[in-house]
């Protein structure tokens, strides 16, 4: 190899042509890959979203019908409901709650710290299916723990299938339970990088635990909260194996658990309308742009405050 | 240079081939030695996989047995069929299922081009119809089990609402659903149990004990219209008000409680429910018996086996599939699991009259359910069946749940419908 570069003075490629070329060969997995399984299916849903096709026989083109049928579908409303209501109520007390546990974790104080900070984790990488069985159990009328507990301080045995608002509780605890862990290691991180004489300075100040956490924490690690905000957006308006295991088909008798994923994939794995489906997750995608635009627009504005 | 060269190419060749892997991956079929290789798609409780395995072992063949969830058997294979690549040699389809393939037969190969006429006098006539297609030029697949309807009772709640318990003269008690309400009636006041774990249970039934269902014999929908699907809401929506049901639904973990604890006195099941029903609640072995239901029986589910276009041995699927489904070997199935046949040589056959359950307390459920199979009528289910099964369903479910009042949980079921059909 030596010798040849040597005696050829003359190269095919110069070096530097030939490290561009390497670069590009080296990054290109990720663009094919992305090209086949990312780009290819969004444009493809697109085209799909102009069709009634039922997978198996000829696409008939419709133009914008589905999209005219969508907007008037009061299913897809409630799915829409469904989902916003199911995120809020899961979203915000899962964020309080791991910023809460992260701060325990981080205390200096507390006993066999590794194993808790394992153990919050540990319902994240449980199954989602198994779970919602678990949960499907909790949440019995007739036999389920939660309505044993309520007996004991006289309280008669809800149905928590049959109502809107039961089912979304059931629905938000399991979410809740998953990625409280999630969130409050991402928190841990963040606090153990705060550094230590700020809270120095504030102990000097006169400031209590409680003013340390609200006026040094918080700020500190207010980048991690916005992005666990984000990430629980997007995670929430996809929600999907937890209403399908409770709830079951179309979302229960009164689509009380029908998210707009579960919607999505019922048009097009049990009606095989997969035209009509395809014009759901467009507009599924274009509601999640509109929520982290106001997740940027509400960021700034904070950033701006100070 | 050469080398350098030959670095290049040998690299992106790796590159490219796990890029064609990563893409087409477990779509190429090995083959050794000239030997046949067979992928089959099944669901659990199906019965029929030590079967496959005999004949493969016996026939030189190796078959590659998936088993996925019931949905999940159906979404792959149309999702598969639909691209032209990934799908089996063989794939169980439910016969809601094989209604919404007949638009497209294309998709499967033609039993009868490999000797799927000779097989037809081995089964019941209307379960040979629900797999050709519409012009009944094409054999989809050969018929797995059916679903014969029974009624399992509870015999220490009927004992003590002073109801007979012999199951002769508990099919006497209960010829009609009114009588089946008044038993009801009757466990209440005596037990303070309820007579059914929900509605639906017995409404699915009912609709389908007239002469047509959810379609008349042109394809129309005919749900508004039908007398025994408004009977049938009826009769729900009277013992939902004399609270004669409770909201356990069928296969749930508070079916299995109740199924346990005796907080209903009956379950309508279908032949293959024996066996969920003893998954479910091996503690209640003994106390369920079983007899037949008021008014005809009726079927619910039953599947049937298919060859999709890809394969490239449709001759050897063609054949193991029409061995494992002989009357033979639905016998054994029947015998280990309950699923019962679909062909009817085998229903007087010794083995099937003398077959009692244990856990069903020592009934003669052989005689039981081919009784039950003979007293079936045949109805057409449709294309749109279980959207259709799912919003009358739903109508019940939503007034079992306080949720709605009967009228109008109905004239919303309606209106589901009329969107439903209109797309």
């Amino acid at each position: 190899m030596k010798e040849s570069s040597v005696k050829k003075p003359k190269k095919l490629l110069t070096q530097s042509k030939k490290d561009h070329i390497s670069a590009y060969l080296y990054i290109s997995p990720f663009f094919l890959l992305f090209a086949v399984f990312g780009v290819f299916p969004i444009l493809f849903t697109a085209y799909i979203s102009f069709h009634k096709w039922d997978i198996l026989g000829t696409k008939e083109f419709v133009g914008l019908t589905n999209y005219q049928w969508l907007l008037t579908d009061p299913l897809f409303w409630k799915a829409l409901g469904n989902t916003m209501s199911i995120w809020v109520m899961s979203t915000i007390p899962q964020l309080t709650l791991a910023l809460v546990l992260a701060f325990v974790l981080n205390q200096a104080l507390l006993k066999g710290r590794h194993f808790f900070r394992l153990a919050v984790f540990l319902p994240n990488i449980t199954s989602v299916v198994a779970v919602a069985i678990v949960f499907d159990a909790i949440f019995g009328q007739h036999y389920g723990i939660i309505n044993y507990l309520l007996s004991l301080v006289g309280v008669e045995p809800i149905n928590w299938k049959a109502s809107v608002l039961g089912t979304h509780v059931a629905i938000s605890t399991m979410v809740i339970w998953r990625w409280v862990g999630y969130n409050s290691i991402i928190y841990l991180a963040a606090l153990q990088s705060i550094p230590k004489d700020l809270y120095e300075a504030a102990t000097i100040d006169g400031a209590n635990k409680i003013q340390q956490f609200l006026f040094v924490t918080i700020p500190m690690i207010r980048p991690m909260i916005i992005f666990t905000v984000i990430l629980s957006t997007i995670g929430g308006m996809q929600i999907f194996a937890e209403p399908q295991t409770f709830s079951g088909m179309g979302g229960g008798a009164v689509n009380q658990g029908l998210t707009l994923t579960l919607y999505l994939y019922e048009e097009a794995f049990l009606r095989n309308s997969f035209g009509y489906a395809s014009a759901i997750a467009w507009l599924l995608f274009l509601i999640i742009v509109l929520f982290s635009l106001l997740n940027l627009f509400v960021t700034r504005k904070i950033k701006s405050a100070d | 240079m050469d080398r350098v060269w030959r670095k290049w190419v040998i690299g992106s060749a790796c590159a490219a081939s796990v890029l064609m892997m990563s893409a087409c991956g477990g779509g190429e079929e090995k083959v050794e030695d000239g030997q046949v290789e067979l992928t089959i798609w099944l669901w659990k409780s199906m019965g029929i996989e030590s079967l496959i395995e005999q004949y493969a072992e016996e026939h030189d063949i190796k078959v590659n047995i998936q088993i996925a969830d019931f949905n999940d058997v159906h979404t792959n294979l149309t999702t598969a069929l639909a691209a032209g690549s990934g799908a089996p040699d063989i794939s169980a389809v439910e016969v809601k299922g094989i209604d919404r393939m007949k638009a497209n037969p294309d998709h499967f190969h033609n039993l009868f081009d490999y000797g799927g006429a000779e097989a037809e006098g081995d089964y019941l006539d209307w379960k040979w119809q629900q797999a050709l297609s519409i012009d009944g030029e094409y054999l989809l697949g050969l018929p797995t089990d059916i679903g014969p309807q029974a009624l399992a009772y509870r015999v220490d709640l009927f004992e003590e609402s002073g109801l007979p318990t012999d199951r002769e003269e508990v099919a006497e008690q209960l010829q009609t659903w009114d009588d089946f309400i008044a038993a009801g009636e009757i466990v209440k006041e005596k037990t303070g149990k309820a007579f059914l774990p929900n509605p639906g249970n017995m409404y699915a039934v009912m609709e389908g004990q007239g002469d047509a269902k959810y379609f008349d014999a042109e394809g129309n929908i005919i749900v508004q219209d039908n007398p025994a699907i408004t009977r049938a809401y009826d009769y729900a929506m009277e013992m939902i008000d004399k609270g004669l049901t409770t909201n356990m639904e069928d296969g749930s973990t508070e079916w299995s409680a109740g199924l346990v604890n005796g907080d209903f006195a009956t379950v309508v099941a279908p032949a293959w429910r024996m066996t969920q029903i003893q998954e479910s609640a091996p503690d209640a072995a003994g106390l369920w018996d079983i007899t037949q239901i008021p008014e005809g029986s009726g079927n619910m589910g039953g599947s049937f086996l298919t060859v999709p276009k890809e394969s490239k041995h449709p001759q050897e699927a063609y054949d193991l599939i029409e061995w494992v489904l002989a009357p033979e070997q639905q016998l054994t199935v029947f015998r280990e699991l309950g699923n019962f046949p679909s062909t009817p040589s085998v229903y007087d056959s010794e083995e099937l009259v003398n077959y009692t359950s244990e856990y069903f307390n020592d009934a003669p459920v052989g005689k039981i359910y081919s009784e039950a199979a003979e007293r079936v009528t045949p109805i057409l289910e449709g294309p749109e069946s279980i959207q259709i099964e799912k919003i009358l369903g739903d109508a019940v479910t939503r007034v079992q749940d306080g949720q709605d009042t009967p009228e109008s949980s109905w004239d919303a079921a309606m209106k589901s419908l009329e969107r439903e059909i209109g797309r």
